[in-house]
This record gives structure tokens, sequence and C-alpha cells, in this order.
């Protein structure tokens, strides 16, 4: 089997880009009242509780909604809950549900599709199980929901918003209920739009929602009024990057997510287009911790961190500085609660010498060391190669070894198999969910020192006291060293001139669009 | 005629056994786990091993391979791990837009290159027989893909006729579903009219020389017919042969062209399947295709009796 990345690859791409932009005309082939919108991904289910792609949640967010929501500024607002009360102690809170809400199918919402829905989403989604468990949530009169946590949560709150994978979302009870641990098969929440046909490999089509109950007020990320300005979103599912980029100005899609690093320049360059981007991943260099080798040695590590040049390494990921950006801290930039109070250490000194000085110092031999990484995203394999000649640089002997993304899962999990590997991990709502710090991922750091941390963090009982804790994570992070961090890479996409008023959260939200022609 | 038939059709079975075995054993080798792929890159080790043994993967290679086999021949491939249907219900959804691709394809091939091929024959060496020669080099030796692009350009960016990419249910929006074709259609077809032409033109050559053609024009047989109705039916079985094996290798997924134009058929549902270790899709839709080959191979051989009687397909004759 030919391996078709590689057959159609760059070349096709730039041929495409540079031609089809230097001479696409305007056409309205979009229909006037719909939003096309080409996805790179499809989603393997609609259903978030047991999914963990990320398109599935994003996605299901058209359709599906959740008890709170959050604005803009990433505050928590009211979304199928009106409004909601929590406990002295911390451990109870009570949701009053919006009234009025109708599921798609034309039931109206009651408490027990709320306690259904997060029962499920509690056992089977990653944040269910590492923030709900133990939890009960009880029915209380026609339109109130309790929930009776085992011990304070600080992030309870803020579990139950939407988040970037798995959020809470409600269905129907009988729905649920029906699924088990098995992705739903009947796609009914009370979102502002209904899932109207569903083509594996092509297309998802949606309308809007005409009994929609708004959350009400200004519209704001995925808070207030959510009633779309158009009648349909269709999303269709185009893996080829140029094809998506050549849609696009041609005026076949709307809006193209993601695009192309390669592509970006000759979006710019095109008057009727416009680029956006959200915060994609924190690119790492991680250590493999279940192999014996040189880098149990944190001096090993520390020359790994003082040796190389990130803003070339990224460079080479994100292309435009627009980007990326350099970010030493555990979370992002963006994630401003979570803003270290730690100094500033030497983050990027690109010191050679001393890194040279670590190396011998740890008494490195020359043995050679497997770096992985994977082709499939181009901001991996990428600053691969360039990570590869800076350690090669420092005098480390390092091959690169790319895999597809099946491949490269199933390698990394091999514990013999590599000794440094390319991390592009997702945000996360709060740190101690990265997966760079968890010891049960293959090669992951085993300190008692993070797990005393971690566990005084996750029983942390108001956001300021989880802050603090915070500090301490970041602290160890820069001493300990578990991965090397580069910086945060955002994904671009891109709209035509008619797509406006965009908000992102997370990714770009659909309803928040107004089509002008 | 109706026993050849049938003993032709059953020697495919041992065929298609063999061919199971070695489907399976490519899927069960390759690296990479469809476990780890559901659950995604964030998943725990415990997490894996569980929906491994859920899924049937810890079993023994022999075990695995039967399980599947016997659920096959009963009718049943299974169901794909990323999809949420049946591999039945994917390769059904998935085949029709290559099947229509495909059809076209060879009808566009052959509208060129039926009378390509003839006329060069009748005029050989003349300047439209090295015109014809000048166009089957180029498409035999142009990459598919390159041709693809020039065509969107010139089609979809430049003139807007055509759209660049994707696919539309003919049945419900027949004239929308024939326009998103017209381009891979003729990117594909310019190939397969290239090897078409060729072939028509070698044995229209080969008939041309028979002496019943001279017979024929003796007897003041028309040219044009001389040439179409006696010359092109009795140079029927190569061209046959040929149209039969284009087809089959279009049917069996036109991997890069389905990819280019965002064509979901049979092609892009295989390299899906690859790239997301989709065990049963992969193994169930390249039995599928091994099933579509081999059917259309014995409908080319039957097909022959049929254009000429000197292949004898009779008990007698076949052996």
């Amino acid at each position: 089997m030919i391996h078709i990345k590689h057959v159609r690859g760059p070349l096709a791409a730039t041929i495409l880009s540079v031609i089809s932009l230097a001479f696409a005309g305007p056409t309205a082939s979009a229909e006037s009242d719909a939003l096309v919108v080409a996805n790179g991904s499809q989603p393997p289910s609609l259903d978030p509780h047991v999914s963990t792609a990320t398109t599935t949640n994003i996605l299901a967010r058209n359709i599906f909604e959740t008890l709170l929501t959050l604005d803009a500024n990433m505050q928590i607002q009211p979304g199928l809950a009106e409004s909601w009360n929590v406990s002295e102690d911390g451990r109870t809170y009570r949701f009053t549900l919006r009234p009025g809400v109708k599921f798609h199918n034309g039931r109206a919402l009651t408490p027990q599709d709320v306690i259904a829905s997060l029962e499920r989403w509690e056992a089977y989604s990653q944040p269910g199980k590492n923030i709900f468990q133990g939890a009960t949530w009880t029915a209380e009169g026609e339109n109130t929901v309790a929930l009776q946590l085992p011990v304070p949560r600080f992030n309870a709150l803020q579990t139950l918003a939407p988040l970037f994978a798995q959020s809470a979302v409600i269905m129907p009870a009988e729905i649920v209920a029906a699924a088990g641990d098995k992705p739903v098969t009947e796609i009914v929440g009370t979102g502002p739009f209904r899932l109207v046909d569903w083509q594996a490999d092509r297309m998802m089509e949606l309308e809007r929602y005409d009994k929609y109950t708004s959350f009400g007020g200004k519209q704001s990320g995925t808070a207030g009024n959510r009633t779309p300005a158009f009648d349909k979103l269709r999303v269709e599912f185009v893996p080829d990057e140029s094809t998506r980029t050549l849609g696009l100005s041609t005026g076949e899609y709307d809006l193209v997510n993601p695009v192309a690093f390669d592509n970006i320049s000759e979006i710019q360059a095109n008057e009727s287009l416009k680029l956006g981007s959200f915060p994609g991943v924190l690119l790492n260099v991680g250590f493999n911790y279940g192999k014996p080798g040189i880098f149990h040695d944190i001096r090993a590590r520390r020359a790994v961190s003082v040796g190389v040049e990130r803003q070339s390494i990224l460079a080479a990921a994100a292309v435009d500085p627009k980007f990326f950006r350099l970010n030493n801290h555990l979370m992002l930039l963006a994630q401003k609660q979570w803003a270290p109070n730690v100094g500033e250490t030497e983050f990027n000194p690109a010191d050679a010498g001393k890194a040279k000085e670590l190396l011998k110092e740890a008494g490195y031999d020359g043995s050679e060391l497997t770096l992985i990484t994977s082709r499939d995203f181009a901001e991996m394999y990428n600053s691969a190669i360039v990570i590869q000649q800076q350690l090669q640089g420092l005098g480390l002997n390092v091959k690169v070894e790319s895999y597809d993304w099946s491949t490269f899962v199933k390698v990394r999990a091999d514990k013999n198999a590599w000794d440094l590997i390319i991390m592009a991990a997702v945000p996360k709502a709060d740190p101690t969910q990265l997966i760079f710090l968890n010891k049960d991922l293959p090669g992951g750091a085993q300190d008692a020192g993070l797990e005393k941390i971690l566990t005084k963090f996750r029983n942390a009982k108001t956001t300021e006291e989880a802050q603090k804790l915070y500090g301490d994570l970041d602290a160890w992070n820069q001493e300990y060293i578990p991965s090397v961090r580069i910086g945060e890479v955002d994904y671009p996409f891109a709209m035509s001139k008619r797509v406006e008023g965009l908000q992102v959260q997370y990714e770009p939200i659909p309803w928040t669009v107004r089509l002008t022609d | 005629m109706l026993s050849y038939t049938l003993r032709r059709a059953g020697a495919l079975l041992p065929v298609l056994l063999v061919v199971s075995v070695i489907i399976f054993s490519l899927a069960y080798l390759t690296p990479g786990d469809p476990a780890r792929t559901t659950l995604g890159p964030e998943a725990l080790e415990v997490d894996v091993q569980n929906l491994r043994d859920s899924m049937g993967l810890n079993d023994p290679f022999w075990v695995q391979y039967f399980r599947w086999i016997l659920n096959a021949i009963h009718g049943d491939l299974g169901t794909s791990y990323f999809l949420n249907m049946s591999v039945a219900e994917a390769i059904g959804q998935h085949f029709l837009p290559t099947l229509q691709l495909a059809v076209l394809t060879i009808l566009y091939a052959l509208v060129i290159s039926i009378p390509l091929g003839t006329l060069a024959a009748r005029w050989r060496g003349s300047i439209f027989d090295r015109g014809v020669a000048g166009f089957t080099l180029i498409g035999l030796t142009f990459p598919s893909f390159v041709l693809s692009l020039i065509l969107v350009i010139a089609f979809s960016v430049w003139l807007h006729w055509l759209p660049v990419a994707g696919y539309r249910n003919p049945f419900s929006d027949p004239w929308n579903g024939m326009r998103y074709l017209i381009l891979p259609a003729l990117s594909l077809g310019t190939i397969y009219a290239a090897v078409i032409t060729r072939t028509v033109r070698a044995s229209v050559l080969d008939v041309l020389k028979s002496e019943y053609v001279d017979a024929a024009r003796s007897r003041g047989v028309n040219e044009t017919r001389l040439l179409f109705a006696h010359a092109l039916r009795n140079a029927g079985l190569p061209i046959i042969t040929m149209i039969g094996l284009s087809f089959a290798s279009l049917v069996s997924g036109a991997v890069v062209a389905e990819s280019i134009f965002n064509i979901p058929g049979i092609g892009s549902l295989l390299v899906n399947a690859i790239e997301r270790r989709d065990y049963p899709v992969l193994q169930g839709v390249v039995l599928f295709l091994t099933c579509v080959y081999l059917g259309l191979n014995l409908l080319v051989d039957l097909l022959y009796g049929l254009i000429d009687p000197r292949v004898r397909l009779s008990d007698a004759g076949a052996k």
C-alpha cells in the first residue's frame, strides 16, 4: 500500500495553494443560509462521555449542552442550570434547571436526565473519574439537582462547564441507559442545532433547532444567547489539507479547520480570506523513565534543557511567530488563573557549552538514543528534526524514528523502544491532568515529591489553595525537569470574509457566526 | 456452459481461503493497536488491556482467525471499531461512490479510446497515428495526481465550472452528483483511455492484416462498417480483457483520486481503516475487493464466449 500522505504531500500542496490562491476569484457556491465547515478530522462518535477525541467534543457541543458554560473570559456562567449554590463545607452543590428546555425529540428536560447523564459521564470519562469519583446526584423536586461530593473539590464547577474534551453533556435518560459504555447511537440533545444527517467519511448536516431555549444575556464564549443566526450547519470531512484550502478559496467552504502551517502565507495574501487560531498543543521533549539510561541523571536532563534553542524548534513546528510562543510553565499563557508566581528561571539560554559540560559530568558514553515522533502531526515531526540536529550538536547521538499515529502510540507503550519523545499535549483545565506529569503513562516520571504535590492539589478545597499549590508544582517541574518544555503552538483556521463575529473557545464556535453576503 | 461457470466459480474458493489467511495475518502483524487508537493518546495501560480483552484481541491468532472467517462465511464481517456501524454497512455506503466513479471513468475512457485506437490502426504511420501515440505516451506517464491538480485549477479555480472536491448522492441530487464526479473521472479516465487506446490499436491492426478483411473489402463493404463492425468486433478479446482489468482496478479503489477529490469511496475507506487500525473494516474491505476482482475476472472469461464463438466454454473445450 502506498502511503498516501507521501504521494500527495508537500508538492501537491504547494502547487495547488500557490497557483490557486494567485488566480482565485469570487464564487457564490456556498449556500446563503448555511455555514459550510471543512473539518480535517472526523469524530469516531458524537458521545463525549465515552470518546476522548476532541473532535467529538467540539462537534457535539453544537448538539448537546452542559449545566454550566464559560464566557469569553473563561468565567463560569449559567447553562442548562439557571442558577446554583454551594454549601459551606464545599461538598454539596444545588443546581436549578432552566425552565422550558426541550430535547430535540420534543420531550422536556428533567432532573432525571441530568442525573443519568452525569452518572454515566462520571463512570466513563477521564475528568468524571478524576474529579467526581464517589459523587452522588439526586433530584430535589421538579427542577433541582443536588450533587454530593465525598470531599470538596475546587474544580467541581469548572469541570461541569465545557471542556476541551469529554464535556459533561446532558442527554435523555432513556438513551443514556440504552447505551451503557458504548457510544450513544441516537443523537438527541438540547443544543442550538439538531443532527439531521451524518455520513461517515463524508459530512454531517445540522439544522437550527426551532424550539431552542437560549441561555439569555449577551453572547460570550459558550455562554449567553446561543441562538444561531443561520439555518444550517454543514460539516464536511476533508482530510486533505490542500483540498481544504482550495475549497475555501473557491468559496465552497466558509470555514476551514485546521489550516496547514504551510498554507498560511498564501491565505494571508488573499484579500477575501481571514485567519484565526486557537491554542493547540504544549510541546515538550519527554524522557523515558521506564528504561535505564542517561536521562535518569538530572544533569543530563538539564543539559537538554539548557542546550536546546527553543525559538528555532517552534519556528520549525509552527512557521509563523503568531502561532507559537515560548512558555516554560505548565499551563498555557492564556490560562490566566494558573499564572505562575515562581520566578522565571533562565528558560532559553541555548548554552551549548554548559550543556556539554553537564553531559560530561553525567558520564554520557556516546551510546545511541532514539527519539520517537509522528509524521501525522506536522508540528511533532518538524520539531523532532530540529531537536535531533540540536542534540547532535551537543554531542548526543540521537536518531529519529517517525511513525504513523497508531504505531507511534504503540511504540510509546514499549518501554525499551525509545529514549526521547516529542510530546504534543492538549491543554487541560487544571495541571493535575497534564499528561507529562502522569506517572502511569508509558515512560512517565516516578517521583514521590511530585505525587505529594499532586495529591494535595487534587484535594484542594478552594481555587486560591490550588493556585498556591500550582506554584509548588511549577517549582518542582523546573527543578526536576520531568520533560523539557519547549513552548506552545496554536492551530490556525481560516474563513471567508462572509463569516463574521466568530468566537473561539478551545476551537471556533459555529453558532456565534453571522453570515454576510 | 453452466457447469463450466460453476466449476470456474468453485475453483475460486481455495483462492479466497488463502487470501483470507493472508489478509488476516497482515492485519494481525501490522504495528499499532486498535484499542489504543480507540481510547486516544492519553489512555492508561490498564484501560487499553481491558479494552483489548473485550475486543478479543488478546486471544491467540488462530482463535481470532477462525472466529472471523466463520462469521464471514455466515455473512457477518463484524463491526467497525471506529464508524459505529457494521462492516457490511460501511462497505455498502462507500462502494456506491467508487462504483459510480468507475463506471463514469470507463465510459469516458471508451468514448476516447475506441475511435482513437481504431482510426490510428486504420491510418497506421500517419500523422494522426503519431498524434495518438503521443497522447497515449503522455497519458501513461503523466502522474494522475498532477493531472488532477491541473484539472482542478483549470475548471474549479479559474473557470468556476465545477466543484473542487466532495461528493453528493446522485439519487437525492442527480445534477450535483454528476458535477462532483466529472473532474475525478476525467483525471482517472485519461490514463485508462491511454491504456485502452493502445490495446485497441494493436488488436485492430492484427485483424486488419487478416484475409477476411481483404475479402470483405473486395466484396465492397463500406470502409467505416468494415473498420467498426468487422475489425473491431473481431479484435474484441484483448480489448474486453483490458476493460475488465481496468474496471476491476478502478472498483478496488482509486485511492489517490478519491483522496484528492475527497470522494468517500472504498479506497479512502481502506486507507482510513489502515490509519485507524480498524481491523474488521480493513479485513472486510480486502476480502470484499478480492471477491469483486475474482468475480470480474470470471465475468470477462465468460464474455469471451459470447463475443468469440471460437473460444469454447463447453466441458470438452475447457479440458
